[in-house]
């Protein structure tokens, strides 16, 4: 063929986003395709496709994927006029026919598409429609594949890294780097600052109509707008996490020899972007327990009166600002005394503890323990000893919570909570120590005013407050905070204030996964907004802050971490119990 | 020769400025802007030279005090005290000087090399001395003396435990 290398380069370019985008169109059908009823629909879409490469791929040079793709053509026509004849083993064999493509386009754009080799996988599409035109029932239909799952797994989280890296885009929407909309974000962030700054100082409240006072409101509804439309332009839907986990679960449960059905619900619920790809580690993690340790064998379903397949749902949705991700299954669930034995072997229950002054809370905070793992025996699943802490601690980075419940006999269901987007806090504003602190408002339990009596002095230096017959740690923010105000205690801090104790009027019951304690404040300035600016190399990573936020009027806010500062009240607790044996 | 070779490379204009009333020099390539002393909010768990951070117009930029990053004293502040923002590898860094003084270019004839010093000494970032009509100025590789790897080293592990103290004994 006698094509200029140049021109060669741009069909191949523009085969590689054609097909690229027909093969995110087609992501779907391979997975719809267990849903029998869907099943002509989507192996019809397949078809296409592979009609399309073979098309399309012979006439720029292409010859490799070319055969490749009429072998599939020749696959799909057969299934196309059986349907009936699709088995989980075909599924897995088109799935891995759906990653293969995606690798070849990614060489292809490197132009390295000389080094792919499907060979094996075109052997055994041949085998596939050797045995299904040997099979003339429509029923058992087997396959002689080429180990199976092993290349199963060499492949496919590669492939799928790389797919998803070069995934292609259609054309009514632009791919953006996402550091570039950050600096939009950041600027528009700035801009609210400054609009603030400006209606304070020119905005006059007590004349209605004057133009002055119209332009700043159009002014302000502007800035609110643009806030709104940049704030959405960082979110995107989770279904790609969505489809990942789901993936996962197809594999491990023939791996494992559980069927399973998955139930997806709300995959069109959007998310700041960057969690969608930190989400899916974790939600592997939990699936994968949930498969392994969760549901139960096809003879013990059976003999506890459940249906044959497990059942395991992914739902998303939105609560206010907040995403609650759940994952339930239909397993046996959490049995409490196992949990508590295996707990006593690894050394993490404390001495003298008994499972009965334990509640359901406490057992199952155990899971999340490092170094826990209640598989009976290792398996290469989930029984490496890492798994919950470790999606626990990915969840917490992305400022959100996990939690579970779990009803023995009937499943267990995670419930994961994040944030909309970790970048735009909102909080309480309030003065410690004369400093402003940024409290995210998520985490407030309640604001009440501090009275002597509640406060208990254990010595000169701890208190607690009793709230409700609730005895809470109080956290000494302000010494926290007043031990880095004693460096530049000549320089002018924010009120002047020398370390005085000032008086706290009011008592915030902050709340984190595991702990309640008090935070006191002086005063409350108000609710708002903020964005949250990380501190950077210049300051140790546990200073309790999650960053720093120039508020509305223009000052620095500390934003703080209410996860850490209870990690590092438990921590004094540990070593005042020590203290204490 | 090598001396001529460290006089050659520290030849040109250096930003001067006073502390503990010496004359210390930093090349004015690092130099972003100076500014007034202004508001310093602190930071919990920081080095002690480092004080803060200040609002630079919407960005949230760290402050040293360089009296306390070469080991004297902090003073109360003046009307001379300036905070220069420098460039420095990790970002602009502010840092508070008790009084900035001119910019003064020097020649090679005009520097000698820095007096051996033992590596712990903060004085290690010094890169030559200065002569200026009898004056002299301490040359300072700023953007090396505050780098990341200065912050880290300096990143005491404070302990929550030290600032509120276990009971004693209370449970017995």
């Amino acid at each position: 063929m006698d094509i200029p290398a140049e021109l060669l380069r741009e069909l191949q370019e523009q085969f590689i986003d054609e097909i690229g985008f027909m093969l995110d169109d087609c992501e779907e059908s391979f997975l719809k395709l267990q849903t029998e009823d869907k099943r002509p629909d989507e192996l019809t879409k397949i078809f296409r496709l592979a009609h399309c490469i073979k098309g399309s791929a012979a006439s720029i040079g292409l010859n490799a994927v070319a055969e490749f793709s009429h072998s599939l053509e020749d696959c799909l026509t057969i299934l196309r006029a059986r349907p009936k004849a699709v088995t989980p083993a075909i599924i897995s064999l088109l799935l891995r026919v759906n990653d293969e493509l995606r690798n070849y386009l990614s060489l292809l754009r490197e132009e390295k598409q000389e080094s792919w080799n499907a060979d094996r996988l075109k052997i055994e599409i041949t085998n596939a429609i050797h045995s299904l035109n040997s099979s003339s029932s429509v029923e058992e239909i087997t396959l002689a594949p080429a180990n199976e799952f092993e290349s199963v797994n060499s492949n496919t989280s590669e492939v799928q890294a790389r797919s998803e890296q070069n995934a292609v885009h259609s054309n009514n929407s632009i791919k953006l780097e996402v550091s570039r909309l950050e600096r939009v974000l950041n600027l528009v962030g700035e801009l609210v600052v400054i609009k603030s700054q400006v209606l304070e100082t020119f905005g006059d409240t007590s004349s209605n109509h004057t133009v002055e006072n119209d332009l700043l409101s159009l002014f302000e509804k502007t800035i609110r707008e643009l806030q709104d439309q940049t704030m959405t332009m960082r979110l995107s839907a989770i279904k790609p996490a969505f489809m990942r986990v789901q993936r996962i679960i197809r594999e491990t449960s023939l791996k494992l020899n559980k069927p399973i059905e998955v139930v997806i619900e709300g995959e069109d619920v959007e998310v700041d972007r960057a969690m969608v790809d930190l989400l899916i580690d974790p939600l592997l993690h939990i699936v994968r327990n949930a498969l392994d340790h969760g549901i139960e064998n096809t003879e013990q379903r059976i003999l506890a009166g459940k249906k044959k397949s497990g059942l395991i749902r992914l739902a998303a949705r939105q609560a206010g600002a907040r995403i609650i991700v759940e994952i339930a299954d239909d397993g046996a669930g959490i049995v409490n005394e196992k949990v508590f034995k295996r707990a006593t072997e690894r050394g993490l229950v404390a001495d003298g503890i008994k499972i009965e002054q334990l509640t359901n809370a406490d057992i199952y905070e155990y899971l999340f323990m490092p170094g826990f793992s209640t598989a009976d025996a290792v398996t290469e699943l989930s029984g490496r000893g890492v798994g919950l802490d470790v999606a626990r601690s990915n969840i917490q980075r992305l400022k959100g919570t996990i939690n579970l419940v779990s009803v023995p006999g009937q499943g267990t269901t995670f419930s994961i909570v994040l944030p909309l987007t970790t970048a735009i806090t909102d909080g309480i504003v309030a003065v410690i120590e004369g400093l402003r602190v940024v409290v995210p408002i998520d985490s407030v339990l309640e604001i009440a005013d501090l009275r002597e009596k509640d406060l208990i002095q254990l010595d000169e230096k701890n208190q607690i407050i009793k709230i409700r017959e609730k005895l809470i740690p109080i956290f000494k923010v302000n010494e926290f905070l007043r031990h880095s105000a004693q460096n530049i205690e000549n320089i002018q801090t924010p009120h002047g204030r020398n370390g005085e104790d000032e008086n706290h009027n009011i008592v915030f019951i902050l709340k984190s996964d595991t702990t309640a304690f008090g935070l006191l404040v002086s005063n409350i300035i108000g609710q708002s907004q903020v964005l949250v600016k990380p501190l950077g190399p210049a300051f140790a990573d546990e200073n309790g802050l999650s960053g720093v936020a120039i508020l509305g009027d223009g000052k620095v806010g500390l934003v703080l971490d209410v996860e850490m500062l209870s990690r590092l009240v438990r921590r004094r607790d540990e070593q005042f119990e020590v203290q204490i044996a | 020769m090598e001396n001529d070779a460290i006089k050659a490379k520290n030849e040109g204009q250096y930003l001067t400025f006073l502390l503990n009333s010496q004359n210390y020099g930093i090349p004015i390539g690092a130099v972003r802007e100076i500014n007034e002393f202004s508001e310093i909010i602190p930071i919990p768990r920081t080095p002690d030279f480092v004080i803060g951070v200040m609002n630079l117009r919407g960005k949230v930029v760290p402050v040293v005090d360089l009296r306390m990053k070469f080991g004297m004293e902090r003073i109360q502040n003046t009307a001379q005290t300036c905070i220069i923002v420098i460039d420095t590898t990790i970002g602009q860094v502010g840092s508070v000087v008790d009084a900035v003084c001119e910019v003064v270019t020097l020649s090679s004839s005009q520097i000698e090399p820095p007096p051996v010093l033992g590596e712990a000494s903060e004085l290690r970032f010094v890169t030559g001395i200065g002569l200026q009509n009898e004056k002299l100025i301490i040359l300072v590789d700023i953007v090396s003396a505050l780098s990341k790897e200065e912050f880290m080293k300096m990143q005491l592990p404070t302990d929550i435990s030290q600032m509120t103290k276990p009971i004693k004994g209370s449970a017995a």
